[in-house]
């Protein structure tokens, strides 16, 4: 869909507000020209293009209205998942959230952002119905990334769920290390859960090369300056008392940190090559 | 490249110091590690100053009070606490300490729509400095042109003034952020969570000219969310005002509060999403001003509930201005 089309997700008048000004349209390379730094976070989740509209009523706030082709439905889903999802759900698209007068979507390849430069009762109307509108406007809905589905449910904490391409997102969702030591990269899918446990909660990752060989240096480059005292299962204590843990399986890694106990991390990550194995095709290809 | 058996990892932090956590690690505390180069420097000193009423009902900038904010700030930053007391002195001779009659003054804004510097505020600093006797036609204001303004090419002093805010590149947006202007490239800047920032400061536009860092916590962005890092529920009403010479200083204090803010709103520690490691690079590989905590003397003036932050021992402070790339006439 061109940025032209997307333009016609959104409504020329809602309740009072019409465009202030020419609405913007980008490109991933042209995307800077609008969020400045943000735009990185959307250029990793491979945007194709975004439109986006400001609302002006004299007496209310502006409201900004962003659509991004995300490209895929997996990268939408990664672009609404990069930020903390608190909020109520909003009810539009395959998963929403309305906070403080602000909403966000994504459905099928779109990430939709709908943001008032401050909150007032006619405003929270006028995003909601602007929403709506978009949301309409979508036809169909997309699959969540498929990786999604290797993570073990048990357990997961609500709304912990990410998905990401590069270290970059990583690091914004749990720090790991300032260099890219996991190799991670356009060619590379991660997505991490937080976990509840006896003794306290956890993080999980997995993360998936194009190769087996792939996932075999990341995990050596890694594990070298992160668990070089890791002991025969890859598991070694951190410097907090908690437990951290990497293995491969496949063409994947899988991580844990902030384990609890040895045992939690040892059972997380056996349950979870498991869970790859039986699903994955784990060939070298 | 890197040297990745070198790299910083989160295990570095936690062996950092007893009960340091990675929030503070990674962001605001670690500035309480001295360097060595840094640990031979003075003291700098930063005021805050908080009115109950810098804010109106609507939430807007109070243009009646932000003027006597930023008067009271500054006297009690350029008194000598041993010969006067902060905040009776007289702001136009405070001013005259910073500014000569015959400098050609920039004062570097912000312009970021969702928060920018207040226009009060800087209407503020234009009356104060045509007050220290310069001529309306050498004072200059703006952000994103500065390096086609032509007043700001023959510019002899600056004038540093933003609002702090999370931002998706540097951790924070701070004062030593918002030269990043001044650079043709400001995207050779993002490398390494903009670590190394501090180098723009020794640019020829800018190298020593700095003469007053003001740091607008009026209504702060402790956390930011969406393609526009910005959501009005993540902002508060500070109602303050932080004032320095030591840019430094005064980033490193913002940053206490907004640490302190996210500490109270999320009920436990949260690292910003990218660590704010140039204020203290700042400090330890550039010696652009002070980060630790312990050698900035923080002065308190005004509304005191939900400060967030404890001001130190208050000292003579006199000649003992820290920052080594400002100048003080």
């Amino acid at each position: 869909m061109s940025g032209r089309s997307l333009t016609t997700m959104l409504l020329p008048e809602v309740h009072g507000w019409r465009p202030a000004e020419p609405d913007g349209i980008y490109t991933a390379d042209t995307l800077f020209d609008y969020i400045d730094g943000a735009a990185e976070v959307y250029r990793s989740f491979n945007v194709r293009r975004a439109v986006g509209r400001r609302y002006s009523r004299p007496g209310q706030p502006d409201i900004l209205a962003d659509v991004f082709d995300m490209g895929s439905p997996a990268d939408a889903y990664g672009a609404y998942h990069h930020d903390i999802r608190e909020g109520e759900d909003a009810g539009c698209g395959q998963d929403s959230e309305y906070l403080s007068g602000a909403l966000s979507f994504w459905k099928d390849r779109y990430f939709v952002s709908i943001i008032p430069f401050d909150e007032t009762p006619e405003s929270e109307m006028a995003v909601r119905t602007l929403a709506a509108a978009i949301d309409q406007a979508i036809p169909q809905e997309g699959a969540p990334p498929d990786m999604v589905a290797l993570l073990p449910e048990d357990g997961r904490l609500e709304r912990s769920t990410r998905y990401f391409h590069n270290h970059h997102c990583l690091n914004a969702y749990y720090y790991l290390a300032d260099d890219n030591l996991l190799a991670l990269g356009p060619d590379t899918d991660g997505v991490l859960g937080q976990y509840e446990a006896p003794g306290g909660r956890f993080f999980l990752a997995i993360f998936r090369y194009p190769t087996a060989a792939g996932s075999q240096e990341a995990l050596q480059s890694f594990s070298e300056v992160y668990l070089p005292d890791a002991d025969v299962q890859g598991t070694a204590r951190t410097e907090n008392g908690a437990w951290a843990a990497a293995a491969v399986a496949g063409r994947h890694v899988v991580g844990v940190f902030e384990a609890p106990s040895r045992e939690t991390a040892v059972n997380a990550i056996a349950g979870t090559r498991d869970m790859i194995e039986n699903r994955e095709d784990t060939r070298d290809d | 490249m890197t040297d990745r058996k070198h790299s910083l990892t989160r295990r570095d932090f936690l062996r950092g110091g007893t009960g340091l956590t990675l929030a503070t690690a990674a962001g605001l505390s670690a500035l309480s590690s001295s360097s060595e180069g840094a640990s031979t420097r003075s003291r700098s000193k930063v005021v805050l100053v908080r009115d109950r009423n810098a804010l109106n009902e609507d939430g807007t900038p109070n243009a009646a009070v932000l003027p006597r904010m930023l008067d009271d700030a500054v006297t009690a930053l350029m008194s000598d606490a041993a010969t006067a007391p902060s905040g009776n002195g007289d702001p136009a001779a405070a001013w005259k300490k910073l500014i000569r009659p015959d400098d050609v003054v920039g004062i570097k804004t912000n312009v970021w729509r969702f928060l920018r510097t207040p226009l009060p505020l800087e209407a503020a600093i234009e009356r104060r400095l045509i007050d220290a006797g310069v001529a309306r036609d050498r004072i200059g204001i703006d952000d994103r042109g500065v390096r086609r303004n032509p007043l700001f090419r023959r510019a002899t002093a600056l004038v540093n003034i933003r609002p702090m805010r999370t931002h998706h590149w540097s951790g924070v947006g701070s004062l030593i952020k918002n030269y990043i202007m001044f650079h043709p490239e400001p995207p050779r800047w993002h490398e390494d969570s903009c670590a190394n920032l501090a180098g723009l400061w020794d640019m020829p536009e800018i190298r020593g000219k700095t003469r007053l860092n003001i740091l607008v916590m009026l209504t702060p962005l402790f956390h930011s969310k969406g393609p526009h890092n910005f959501q009005a529920s993540y902002t508060w009403p500070y109602r303050g005002l932080l004032v320095g010479v030591d840019p430094v200083a005064v980033d490193a204090t913002g940053l206490r509060i907004l640490e302190a803010k996210r500490r109270e709103f999320f009920g436990k520690d949260m690292p910003f999403p990218i660590p704010p490691k140039h204020i203290r690079v700042a400090q330890d590989r550039f010696g652009l001003g002070i980060a630790d905590p312990a050698r900035i003397d923080l002065e308190v003036i005004g509304w005191k509930d939900g400060l967030l932050i404890q001001p130190r021992a208050r000292i003579g402070m006199g000649s003992r201005q820290g920052a080594v790339n400002t100048c003080v006439k």
